[in-house]
Order: structure tokens, then sequence, then C-alpha cells
């Protein structure tokens, strides 16, 4: 049985259970964004929160037309930073002042002037990789498998396809309505997502 | 070390029974403890690979016992055999004695003593003036005028060098405005060390100096029969000279130099004997008198070509290398029955001999001799010989004169029984521990003068060129030559390593149309034909500024040709090693340079005139250390000078050159890092090297650029030779270099035509604040608690940043792997108390670390501080004017703090702020207000 | 489907997307981009292409044989010497930092200041970033004498227990060198994520999808991912930007930290950072002019976009020939005798032909953009792009060695002379760089494909309330700017 409060953290990242008879969710396709800005923002007025839209590139208001806040990005990478400036600093310090003090050109074993640089660089260095480094835990990243692939029209979602997917998992999921919810957004296709648990390729 | 004829009292440094160093004897009477250049260039040549190694008979290997056997069959009949001995000069009493052995066993024995410059003309004036030769010794530090006739007494080819220079710097050294300083005078051709040091200076040709010398005597009184001095009678620089002798009175000192005929040395005699100088004293050496070299030669080759010589033993000299061409010694030698020669290579006479025998070197056989005042020694052998054929010359003349083979030892002690007190080995053994037996030094002799007509003078033509010939003041005679230390020490004045050159003042070279291409940071040179008579050598030409005008000035000792057992250096394409390895290609003296000695005349000539210059059209690469020779001191106050008078009204004169116009002197400025400096912190105070801050003054006015610190230098230090090709690229290893530069006022390239030169020594100025250690990644130069700049060679990755950043440029780089190809022999000179450098790492002078340590070693085993003058760096030791102090700053008493209290005391670039340990006392000259300016 | 909007595009519809004129030209569709670009890594092997890199990798062999030869003999085999400690391979580094300069800059300064131009050529931009940095940190690399211990640059324990020397400006240029190349790898890569998802997603072979795939990470563009994925760009485009400018800074420093007369000099970091900019942007247009001739990319780089480069090359070689002069002010202000004569020196001392090649070609050159029938001229300012890295070598060149080959003492005066080692090494660095962008423009996606598509006006869910089917008629307008350009 898995742990639910696993469950709905994985559910932030777009990763849904699939139903025991392997239906993973509902996936229409829009004619344009939009169509699926729309479309999200009444699937969501409809009360559902497993659902996800894709599209080959990012849509304007989306974020609230799926109600979705602020990304948590900014402050891993200020994490980051400030371990990055505390690293430079201990380094600096410490090996030139504590452990092998020596006289170099008579200047002070440690000194913030010329340790700025190296702080400066290892904060950017620190920053930059927490920042892609939460992007991707934030987004379940990387994840080879995703039931979607199954479906031979979503390869066309990095070309110029626009889908929303409603996952099966959703509390108020229900075949029949939710297929139903679609069509009535001006769905141009749907198809039942089954969860195969096998590669195609 | 027995060289030309005098011992030097040296001290020898061995490690694991290899002799690595030697250093002058400080309780010997006349080295003090200083040596000269060839002392210490020495210890190379004793593991010079090239040295010969077997006996050789027509060429082919034989043995010593073969030899003996010889030696006994030419003893028989003796007395009807014509033996000539052409020995180089020897001061040893057991080689006298055996000669007087050898004399009485082949009664017809000839005995000459050859020199390859040629006759001494010191001797033979003096012979005249006093009927013997006597040997004059000047006492320069009681001298208030000074007056050389082209001497250059203070360059490293001067007979007397170390004590000559010794007493010149003891006569010019300034602690208060009080103290008394003498005035030198150089009238010389071309621009020696000595020149360097004048206070007044006249370029003047060779061949004009006798007229002047002549002209002098006049104003001095001595009368001037034939006129021949009258061109010179009103010349400004005589009357000078005459008035400040005459001011002077025994104060004054007149001396000749090695290019003037017997005629002047005699005269000059006769100056300071009508002055009543103190400045001079005879020593009667007891030998007889002798007949000119050039004589005895030409009668010997006579006697040689008509078959009335039986054997010829030639004792370390290699006339067929440097007797006249015109003389064709190696076609006599032919044409003698048996010749053998002793010598350390198989060079030019060796091929031409019968017999070969090696010779072996001061270090490695037992000898003796006497130094210039006469002062007896015991040489002493520091290794067995390294190649067991090797023989000393009194073991040659021993086996000759006996028959028997005796062991140099024994020869030694039969001919000091007597010598010494009795008990014998009591007497003995003080000998060898002293290294001198005290007292000995010849008698002065009571000189009575003899009234002397100076003969005929020669008078060149307004624009008669003359050729002059020197010692090479690296290679000497081409003893050195194939020393690689000698072939990369730069040339005192030119810079010029690697070479020898045709030297002429700028002007000579212009009015001949010679041109010196500068390219792309090379010298390309023209390459003239020199005739003299029907014989002419090929040189390239070199221009020196205060060079006297239609003279030429070339040296003596290269071109030679050594046979060499040493295949040469193969590698694959992709290797460097066959093009960075100097001892790659056979003998190193092979191909350097050329034999000036064939223009010769006579044996005697070392002035002649009528020479011919012709441009052969090709140009020549030559190198030397320092591609920019002047300095404008109005702008780059590096050097700073003052005249005595100046220095007499403002001591201080070095501080107000101060850099360029901050208002307000950087003194004043706020240090740096003054509270949180590390020299104030726990870690650096509780070091037991904190104790001792190391410190170094050189004074200017003593240094006369002798060369002799460098050589030291790359002694004790282990410092790489590259080769011509390699310092030509500026990659030369010197740890210590002499800076030259002839000094412009105002504009940097326009030079008067006698402009001043002056020689600056720059080690590593090991500053407080060390531009090149804040700059290196990982920390390989660091500043020890005692406060010097170290190198850490094993930390060191390469990065070069720290001589980019050092404003002394004193930092070696590695470039490749220098001491990958040394020969083994090489390698034993190596010093090991000194790293060895690789590839790819940075080094430079390191204050002579390894002596410091071992001092302070010492002195905590024996729980005291050290104390002054216990650690001596290398070049200080060496150091015949006593130029560099050395020293702790900690110790108020020492020698070096004295010195940085001195009023002349200066830091170099200073205003960088980088508070260097080293520093300067400021040059004083003492010219004759009535001729200044000199530079005309 | 795909294409039926595009069809009834008129240009002067939407509410007001196109005040400028269109980034993107020849009315092209989604799928028409994707095509457009994906379509040169699919493509089989152009001959041309495979003669070009035989002669970029045979450039790259001599390089392999100049470092061996190197390693076996040592330094010496360069021109370098005392005083002139630094030669060539210092100057290929600067050289090679510099060009490395212009693709960040695009990527993220453009980026935060919205310029939509940007998206055509940031990825091909980037790239060049990356390779002109591992060519730079190539250099310093192999010019230390014993570059088998060059690890102990790197605070890594040893076994003397010592560590790096922190106030070394060569220690800072390691730092900031290294932090720049990773930054700008991973800003290149995080870009490249979506169009790695597109290669994926219209690979035919298993092979090239599992390749495809891994590098994707399985990207499925979906909002929430999207979500974080724009702050995370945004992030780092935040961070590389005042990167950049560091980095020549810092790289500056190695000079203006020293006692060097004509180094040291507080001008040097704005004045090496223009000049970074300058000839990275020249370095950039070289490289873009060819391609988008080449791979018929002229509607995604447009005129428009070439132009807008030569301003910045314009602007940026006239702020570097205004330090050429103001370092001559300064020397002679300072009445220092040894600062006047560095630079007097320079122009008129044994490397004056140096001087003079950097000032016609930096400061003179780039003055003819001020005519916009030149600006536009495509033959000229391919040529003009040439001239000015010419100039740019030459300034490195100029700093580094005559700086140095007079200083302090006329005593050590000296002069440098390359060797053929020096200059090979130099010829096989460009081996490199061209190497590996030719493997960039043959397997990776040269114009950033959800870029551009985002630059389109039809990409804009209100360009939709007049168009189509009008589905977005009643949403409100969103009155958070836009996070997108």
């Amino acid at each position: 049985m898995p742990n639910p409060l696993l469950q709905r953290l994985k559910a932030t990242m777009g990763i849904y259970e699939s139903r025991a008879d392997k239906v993973y969710g509902l996936l229409a396709e829009y004619a344009d964004p939009g169509a699926l800005l729309h479309a999200a923002q009444e699937v969501r007025k409809a009360g559902y929160k497993h659902f996800d839209t894709h599209s080959p590139f990012p849509i304007h208001g989306m974020d609230r037309a799926m109600g979705l806040g602020q990304s948590k990005v900014g402050y891993i990478t200020l994490a980051g930073g400030a371990l990055g400036l505390l690293t430079a600093t201990w380094l600096q310090w410490w090996t030139s002042a504590v452990d092998y003090p020596i006289n170099i050109s008579g200047k002070p074993f440690f000194a913030f002037e010329p340790s700025v640089p190296i702080m400066f660089e290892l904060t950017v260095l620190f920053s930059a990789i927490a920042a892609v480094a939460g992007m991707l835990a934030l987004n379940g990243l990387p994840r080879p498998y995703n039931p979607l692939f199954y479906s031979r029209r979503f390869a066309r979602v990095t070309d110029n396809a626009f889908f929303l997917h409603v996952a099966a998992s959703d509390a108020a999921f229900d075949m029949g309505q939710t297929r139903q919810l679609l069509e009535d957004l001006g769905a141009l296709g749907i198809e039942v997502i089954e969860d195969r648990e096998y590669s195609d390729i | 070390m027995p060289l030309r004829g005098v011992l030097s009292g040296l001290l020898a440094q061995s490690h694991e029974g290899r002799p690595t160093k030697v250093e002058g004897n400080p309780d010997h009477p006349v080295s003090r403890g200083a040596t000269g250049v060839f002392e210490q260039a020495s210890v190379l040549n004793l593991y010079d690979p090239d040295r010969s190694r077997s006996v050789l008979r027509d060429g082919a290997a034989s043995t010593w016992a073969a030899f003996v056997d010889f030696c006994r069959q030419l003893a028989i009949d003796a007395a009807g055999k014509r033996l000539v001995v052409l020995s180089e000069e020897t001061s040893s009493p057991t080689a006298a004695a055996l000669r007087q052995q050898l004399a009485g066993r082949f009664p017809q024995l000839r005995w000459i003593t050859y020199r390859a410059e040629g006759d001494d003309p010191v001797r033979l004036g003096l012979q005249r003036a006093f009927g013997s030769p006597y040997r004059p010794v000047y006492h320069f530090e009681q001298a208030q005028v000074i007056v050389s006739l082209d001497a250059d007494f203070l360059g490293p080819t001067a007979h007397n060098f170390v004590h000559a220079t010794r007493a010149f710097a003891d006569g010019r050294r300034l602690s208060t405005p009080q103290d008394a300083m003498s005035r030198l005078y150089v009238v010389e051709s071309t621009y020696s060390i000595t020149g360097g040091m004048a206070d007044n200076r006249l370029r003047l040709r060779s061949s004009e100096v006798p007229a002047l010398a002549a002209a002098l005597a006049a104003k001095l009184g001595l009368g001037d029969a034939q006129g021949a001095g009258a061109r010179f009678a009103d010349h400004p620089f005589v009357a000078a000279m005459a008035a400040d002798l005459q001011a002077a009175g025994s104060r004054g000192v007149v001396l000749a130099g090695e290019t003037q005929p017997p005629e002047i040395h005699a005269l000059c005699a006769a100056l300071n004997d009508a002055l009543g100088s103190a400045g001079v004293t005879y020593l009667d050496t007891g030998e007889p008198p002798a007949r000119p070299q050039a004589d005895e030669l030409a009668d010997l080759v006579r006697d040689m070509n008509e078959g009335n010589v039986d054997a010829l033993l030639l004792l370390g000299v290699n006339p067929v290398y440097d007797a006249p061409a015109a003389l064709d010694f190696g076609a006599a030698m032919k044409r003698v029955g048996e010749t053998v020669h002793l010598g350390l290579w198989v060079d030019e006479t060796a091929r031409a001999a019968r017999w070969h025998l090696p010779r072996a070197h001061y270090l490695e056989a037992w000898g003796d001799g006497r130094s210039y005042d006469g002062t007896r020694s015991v040489i002493q052998p520091l290794i067995a010989p390294l190649y067991e054929e090797a023989r000393s010359e009194i073991e040659v003349l021993g086996a000759l004169a006996t028959g028997l083979d005796q062991a140099g030892y024994d020869l030694v002690r039969v001919q000091w029984r007597g010598q010494i007190p009795e008990p014998f080995e009591q007497g003995w053994r003080k000998v060898l521990h002293d290294g001198f037996l005290p007292g000995t030094a010849y008698a002065t002799a009571a000189a009575a003068l003899q009234p002397v007509a100076p003969g005929p003078l020669p008078t060149p033509a307004a624009d008669e060129l003359e050729i002059v010939f020197r010692l090479d003041p690296t290679l000497l005679d081409g003893t050195f030559a194939n020393n690689a230390w000698c072939q990369e020490l730069p040339d005192p004045t030119t810079k010029i390593v690697w070479d020898n050159v045709a030297l002429m003042s700028p002007q000579t070279a212009e009015r001949l149309g010679l041109s010196i291409e500068y390219d792309a940071g090379k010298y390309y040179v023209d390459l003239i034909e020199v005739t003299l008579g029907e014989r002419s050598v090929v040189l390239p030409v070199w221009t020196l500024p205060g060079h006297a005008d239609d003279s030429i000035s070339v040296t003596l000792g290269y071109g030679r040709e050594i046979t060499s057992n040493r295949p040469h250096r193969k590698s694959p394409f992709w290797d460097k090693d066959e093009d960075t390895d100097v001892y790659g290609r056979g003998a190193l003296a092979n191909g350097v340079g050329q034999n000036v000695s064939v223009l010769r005349p006579t044996a005697s000539t070392r002035v002649a005139l009528g020479a011919s210059v012709r441009k052969t059209g090709e140009t020549y690469l030559v190198v030397t250390t320092q591609e920019h020779g002047t300095l404008d001191v109005e702008a780059r106050p590096l050097v700073r000078m003052a005249t005595y008078d100046e220095y007499r009204q403002d001591p201080a004169f070095v501080q107000q050159r101060e850099e360029p116009t901050p208002r307000e002197p950087f003194e004043d400025y706020p240090a740096l890092w003054e509270n949180s400096h590390p020299a104030g912190t726990a870690a650096m105070k509780d070091n037991p090297y904190f104790r001792n801050q190391w410190g170094m003054v050189i004074d200017l006015n003593a240094c006369t650029g002798c060369n002799a610190c460098i050589v030291a230098c790359n002694s004790e230090n282990n410092v790489s030779v590259v080769g011509k090709q390699h310092v030509g690229t500026g990659r030369e290893m010197l740890w210590l270099r002499l800076d030259r530069y002839f000094i412009s006022h105002g504009d940097d390239e326009a030079l008067p035509e006698n402009p001043q030169m002056v020689l600056q020594p720059v080690p590593c100025q090991h500053c407080e604040n060390a531009p090149c250690e804040a700059v290196c990644p990982v920390a390989a130069t660091v500043h020890s608690p005692d406060g010097t700049n170290q190198m850490i060679y094993n930390r060191c990755i390469g990065t070069r940043y720290c001589s980019n950043n050092c404003p002394y440029k004193v930092r070696r780089f590695n470039f490749f792997n220098w001491t990958k190809t040394l020969p083994l022999e090489v390698q034993m000179a190596h010093n090991p108390n000194v790293t060895v450098r690789f590839r790819g790492v940075m080094e430079k002078c390191s204050f002579c670390i390894q002596r410091i340590r071992r001092a302070q070693q010492r002195a905590g085993l024996e729980e005291r501080a050290v104390r002054d003058g216990e650690v001596r760096t290398a070049c200080q030791q060496a150091c015949p004017a006593q130029a560099i102090a050395f020293g702790d700053l900690n110790d108020p008493e020492s020698a070096v703090v004295q010195q940085k209290q001195n009023s002349r005391n200066y830091a170099m670039l200073a205003e960088l702020d980088v508070k260097p340990r080293v520093s300067y006392l400021g040059r004083v000259r003492n010219p004759n207000p009535s001729l200044e300016p000199t530079h005309t | 489907m795909d294409t039926v909007q595009t069809q009834d595009l008129a240009p002067h519809s939407g509410d007001g997307y196109h005040e400028d004129p269109p980034l993107i030209t020849g009315d092209l569709s989604f799928h028409e981009i994707t095509d457009l670009v994906s379509y040169h890594t699919e493509k089989r092997t152009p001959t041309g292409w495979l003669m070009a890199f035989g002669v970029a990798s045979t450039g790259l062999m001599i390089l392999l044989l100049m470092i061996a030869y190197l390693f076996w003999n040592g330094i010496g085999v360069w021109g370098n010497n005392v005083p002139v400690g630094w030669g060539w391979p210092i100057v290929n580094f600067v050289f090679w930092v510099g060009i490395g300069h212009a693709g960040t800059l695009i990527s993220a300064i453009l980026y935060l200041f919205r310029q939509k131009w940007r998206t055509s050529i940031n990825r091909a931009a980037e790239a060049m970033t990356l390779f002109a940095v591992i060519c730079a940190l190539l250099f310093p690399t192999i010019h230390v004498g014993r570059v088998w211990v060059i690890y102990w640059t790197l605070p890594v324990p040893n076994q003397m227990e010592m560590w790096p020397q922190f106030k070394s400006p060569l220690l800072w240029d390691v730092f900031a060198v290294s932090s720049y190349f990773l930054v700008s790898l991973l800003f290149w890569y995080v870009g490249l994520i979506p169009d790695l998802g597109t290669l994926r997603d219209r690979a035919r072979s298993a092979l090239r999808k599992r390749i495809t795939g891994f590098f994707a990470l399985g990207w499925t563009g979906a909002n929430r991912h999207w979500r974080n994925y724009e702050k995370a760009y945004l992030l780092l485009a935040g961070l590389a930007t005042p990167l950049v400018l560091s980095v020549h800074s810092v790289v500056s420093f190695d000079f203006a930290v020293s006692i060097v007369p004509g180094w040291h000099t507080t001008i040097f970091p704005p004045y090496f950072v223009a000049g970074a900019i300058f000839s990275g942007f020249a370095m950039v247009m070289t490289l873009l002019v060819i391609a988008r001739k080449v791979y018929g990319l002229e509607n995604l780089i447009t005129l428009q976009h070439l132009e807008k480069m030569n301003v910045i090359i314009l602007v940026t070689g006239t702020m570097v020939g205004f330090a050429y002069i103001t370092e001559f002010f300064i020397a002679w202000y300072s009445q220092v005798e040894y600062e006047q004569y560095a630079f007097l020196n320079r122009s008129t001392g044994p490397y004056a032909w140096a001087y003079w090649i950097m000032m016609s070609c930096n400061l003179l050159f780039p003055q003819f953009f001020w005519i916009k029938k030149l600006r536009r001229s495509i033959p000229f300012m391919f040529v003009t792009s040439i001239i000015v890295n010419i100039g740019m070598w030459f300034e490195r060149f100029v700093i580094t060695v005559t700086s140095l080959h007079r200083d302090y003492l006329p005593s050590s005066w000296g002069y440098f002379s390359p060797t053929w080692v020096d200059v090979l090494t130099l010829v096989g660095s460009f081996g490199l760089f061209f190497t590996l962008f030719l493997l960039f423009l043959r397997f990776v996606p040269m114009v950033a494909i959800a870029e551009v598509k985002n630059v389109l006006p039809q990409a804009d869910p209100h360009y939709y309330d007049d168009h189509g089917d009008g589905h977005a008629a009643h949403l409100p307008q969103p009155e958070a700017p836009r996070t997108q350009g």
C-alpha cells in the first residue's frame, strides 16, 4: 500500500497512481493554446486536482488557469547560494589562516579582499547547481517511464499538439463525466491512457 | 691552486670524497679568504668529461709503466742528449729541485718557460730597471693617486688579481664623508673593468700609450730625450695626472699594463721612484734575468727544425695552439726525435707529440708552490686521480730525472725536509693544516734603480689600425675553454658568452662600414676578416662604447680543438635532448670562437700595428646576456652615483634620487597591513628561525665586477649551463648577474663617446613584501620566518607568474631538463646540499640557504646564537673586493647592520614598497675637477 | 490540422503583437519550425559536413601532437623566456575565454532584458561558449611547467599537506573559469531538454529514441514542469549574467593585480569584459553567417538579428578603443617613468606592428557599422567579424608580451619570438573548437525550437481571442507580466 503522503508529493510532480484496472487517465487534445487554456480553467472549475496540460512550449496564464502557485525553485537556489558562500569563506580562511599559515608577500594570512572572487564564484556555482537539481527534483525528472507515452498522438506534444490529461487517481475522476466534460471543452480527440507497464520500444 | 706560476692559497670543500667547491684560505697572506674567477672555476676542470684518460704513444693507448721505461731508455748516454723542457710557469720548489736533478743528468738540458700570452713585460721591464726580474706589489690602499697606463690590474686576468682588488677596494671604502678615497686615472684602449672603476678615463690606442707615458714622465721631470711624448706634451689629461701625482708624492702610483713594452714598465718604475712612491714595493724572487721568451722560442724552433733537439718535454703547455703561427711549432715538433706532452686534455700539442701523458689536476695530486708574495704552500689532493694514468708534472719530471716512478707525495716530502723546522712530522702536519708555511715570503728588494733610457717608441699613424691581444677574462689563455661555467660566464664588459669577437669603438665600426643588426631580440653582426701581415682570422665584430678608435681588441683562448672520447648525442626527432645538451657535441671548447694567436707575428706581441679589416659579407649571431646596455640614470636611478665632493656635501645623496614624483616621499605612506602583518604573528614568532633576519648590502664603490661571485654561485648552487642557443633565447640560469650599464644622462639612446660604465651585481633581492609570492597559485615561493624569499622546487608547478611579477627579473626557469643529460663526471661536481632542479620549476638565489641552515644547526647544537660572519654566502666569500656584506639584521653589531646605516645605503626600486632585503651603497667617483666631465 | 491557423494569419492581425517587424519571417507554423530545425539532426550526413569535419579534426590531431611534443620536452619548445614568461599560450587563453563570453551573454543578459530576438541564436551561441571555454581551459593547463601536478591548484589534500594559495589571481582564474564552464553547461543543457524531447518523439530508430530519450529525461511538456523549468531557467540567466561579467574581470586580475608596468591598471576589468563581448559577438557572427546560409535558416536568423549584433559590436568596439586611449592618458598622467615607457614602447617599440594591427582592427574597422548599409551587408559583416577577432587576438598579445618584454631593469629587457610549436598549437586549438562545433551542428538542434515557437504570435493564448474558434474570448487579460519572451 503506497504511502498517501508520498502520493500527494508525487502528484505535485505530475506523477499519478494508475487505477487497479490499469486506467491511468484521460488524454484530450485541443486545437491551440487558447483552447487549452480555456479547457484547463474549466476542468479546474469542475473541481479536478490531478490534471495537467502538455504543450510544446509554456503557455501564459496557464499557471493561474490551473491554480498553481509560485515555484519553489527559488528557495532551493537561495539555499545553494548560501552554502556556496559559506564553503568559499571557510575554505579560504581555514586553509590559509588555520591549517597551514604561510607568510605570503607579508600579507595577512586571511583577509576578505583577496577572498572575494572565489566567494563569488562558488556562490554562483552552488546556486546554479541547486537551481537545476531543484527543478529536476520538483518535476520528478528524470522520469523515463510515463504511461502517457503509450499514446501515439502524444508524441506530437513536443511538436505542435496541445493536450490536457486528467489522471484517474483524481477523487473527482469518472470515466463518463470526465470524458463528457473534456468533449464539451472542444477536444479534438480523447483517448484512455492505460498503464500497460511495459515499454513499447 | 697553481696558476700562471703563482699559487693561490685555497681551502677545498669535499663531499663524499668529491671536492665540490674551493674557497680562499682566510689565513693566507695573499688570498685572505678571497678567490677569483679561475680558482672557482677550476673545480669543473677536475670533472671535465673530456679530460685525457690514458697515456698515448704515437696516438695509440700506452701505459705509464711504458713511459717510465722510455725515461730509462732516454737516460742512456744522457750526456749527449739535447733535452729541452718547455714548461708552463711554475713556482714549485719541488719542480725546481727536480729541474736541478734533470740538469745534472742531462748536461745539455735547456729549460724554457712558456706563457701563452707571451713575455711578461713587467719582469722584463723591472729587469731593465733593476737588473733582475723583481716582482712588484702595489699597495693601492695607501695610494692617493693611481695612474694606470693600459693596466687592467683589477681584471680577473691580472697576475696578482685577488690582492690588487682587495687593496684597491680598501682605498675606496667610504663609511663616513670624512674617509679619504683614492683617485684612479686610467688610460686604456678597450673598456676594462678597471676602466669602469676609473675616476678619470682616457680612451687611447695601446700603441699610443707609451708616448703618453713619456709625456707624463717628462712632466714629472724625468726628461724625454727623444721627445717621444711630444704629441701629448700639453694634453690636459697628462697635465692633470702629472699635477695630481706631484701633489700626491709618495702616495701616488703609476703602473703599466701587460700590453705595454718593457720600456714603459721600466719607465713606471722610474716614475714611482721619482715620486718616492710608497704605493709599490718590489719582491726579489731570486730568479736570474731571463731572455725574452720570443727569442728563446725562435731559437728553439730553429734548433728543432735543424734537428738539434733530441727530446722535447712540454709541461702543461700548448704551443701548437697558442704559439704564433709564424713559428709553425707543430711542424717543428715533427723534426724532434722524442716529444713528450703532459696536459689535462688531448689537445693540439698532445696530438702533435709522440708521447702524451694525462695530467693530474691539482686537486688530485701532491705538489707545492709559492704564492705571489712567495709564501710556500703544499698542494694536497682531495681525491685520487679520476684516471689512474694521470700524473702530476713533478712525477713526470721525477721519472725523467731519476728514471724511477716516484709518487708526488714522496717527492714533495723529500723537497720539504730541511725547509721546515724540525721535528719534521710536526712541522709537516702544521703546514698541511695551515695550508702554507708562514714567513716564507720573498724578501723585499732594495730597489737600486738603474737609469733607463726609453728605447724607440712606436708612433702609429693617425688612423692606423692596431690589434691588441689580451687574455680572455673568462677563458684565460684557453686553459678554461672546456669549462662550461667559464664559457657561459658573460664577459664583464661586453656580456658576450660562448664567443670571442673583434672589439672596437662604434666610431671605428662606422668608419669601416661595419654593422650590428638587432633583429627580433638577437644581434646579427658582420663577420670581418682581420689581417695582420700575411695571416688573417675571421671574427664577428662587436662595438664597445668608450673603446679607443682605430683599435681592435681580441682575446686569446678560443678556437680550441680538444680530442674528446665522447660520442655526439643523437636523439629521435621528437626529443630535444640533442639540442639542450651542451656536452652533447664532443668537447665544449671545440668550434667556439676563433684562435687569434695565429695572427701574432712573434711570441711576445701584445699590440700589433698595421692591421687591415675586410668585410666578408656574412653575418653571425652573437649572444649576450644583456640586450640593452645603457641606463638613463635621470629617469631610472637604479644605480646611484655622486662625485666625491657631492658626497662630502651631501652624504645622503642616494636618498634624493627617490623615484618619480610622489609629492611626499613614499616612506611617509602608511605601511601596508602593519597591524596584521604575518611577521608579527605567533605563527612566525614562535619559529626558531625568526631570531635571525638575513640581509645583504653590496657596496658599488668596492665592487669591480670581476665575475668571481657569479662562478662561486654557480659552483655552490649547481646552476645549470644552457649553451649559446638558449642564452640567446633568454634562458640563461645565472642566479647572480652583473648588470653592466653605460650611463647616459637624460637620453637613453645617445651615449657620449667615452661614457661611464658601472657594474651592478643583482641577486634575488629577498623582498619582505615579495611580489613573486602573492601570485603563485600553489605557494611554491613563500617567505621564511628569517625573512628570506624561498623557492620550494618540489611544490612548484611552473606557471612562471612569479618571474613575470619580479621587478628585478632574477628568477630563472627550467625550460628544459638541463640536468638530465649531464655527464657523470660533471654530476660529481654538484653540491649535495643543494637540490638539483628538474624541468618545469622556477629557481633563484636562495641567499645560500643551505649555508644558513647549517650554521643555525651548529649554533643550535652549541646552544648559542649564530655569530656575525658565521654565515657567508658563496658570492660574499669569493668576493676579492669584500663588496658584499651579509648577516643578521637583528644583530645591531653585525657588519650588515653597520653597512645599512651607511648614508650611501639605498634599495633598488624602493618606491615599489617591496622592501628588498638587499640594498646597495651608492657609487662615489672622485674625478679630477679640472677634467670634468670625463665623458667627451 | 497543424498548419490551419497559419493560413489565415494576416500581418496586421492579433491584439498588437507585431509593432516591430516579425522576428520570425516566412509565416512558419509550429510544425514547420520543428521540422526545419530537427531535420538537420536527422538527415543523412551531408558530404559538406564530412569534409568540414575532416579539416577540423585534422586541426585537432595537430593540437594533440603539439601537446605530446610539449609534454615530452618541456616548455622550452615554445618561445617563452625570461622576461617574457607568458607567451602565446596565455594570449590564446585570454582570447578563447573572451570569445566564450558572447554565448552566455546573449542567452542570459538578453533573456533578462526580454530581447525576444535572442531565441534564434542563443542555442548556437551557448554551444560556441562551451567550446571556446574548453579551448581556453586547455591553455593554462598545458602551459605550466609540470602539468602532472596541475591538480595542486585545486583544494585537494596532497602528500605535502599544503593548500592552494588563495591570494593568487591565477587561482581565482581556476575557480572563475571552471565555474563559468559548469554553469554555462547547465544553462545550455537545461535549455536543451524540451528540444531533446522533440527529437525523442520524432525518432524513428529505437537506438536514437533511447539516446535522445535518455537525455530528454522523460520530458512531456507538462505545465507543472514548465512552471519550475521556467523559474529555474530565469534564475540561471540571473546567475549567469554577473558570472559572465565576473569571469573576464577575474581573468584581467591576472594582469591588473601584478606590478608589471602596462599590466598594473584598474581599467582592466571593465575593458576586458567589453573586449570579451566584442570578440564573442564577432565570433558568433562569423559562425551564424555561415550556418544560416548552409542550413537555410534565413527565416529564423534574420538580417534583423545580425544587425542588432553588429550594433553591439560597434558599441563594444568603441568602448575597447576608448580604453586603449585612456591607458595612454593615465600613463602620461601618472608621471611614472616605467608606466610611461611601457606604453611608449608599445606604440613605438619593437612590437609596434602588433600594436597598430590591434588599433586598426578593433578601433577603426567596427566604426564602419555606423553606416546602416554596411551594418546590414552580409559580406561586410562577415569580413569585419573576422578582422575583429584577429584584432582581439593581437590585443591580448600586446598586453601580455609587450608589457613583459621591457619592464623595470633595462638590463633584463628581452624579446619574445614564437616557435613553430606556438603557431601550430594555436591552429590546433581552432581545430578543437570547430570539431566540437561541427558535432554540435550535426547532432543537436542548433536553434531553440521551443523558445522560437514561443515568440510566434500564435503562441499566445489571447491571439485566438479573435482567431480560431474564440474559445478564450471571455478570458480575463493576464495582469501578470509575461514570463516568457
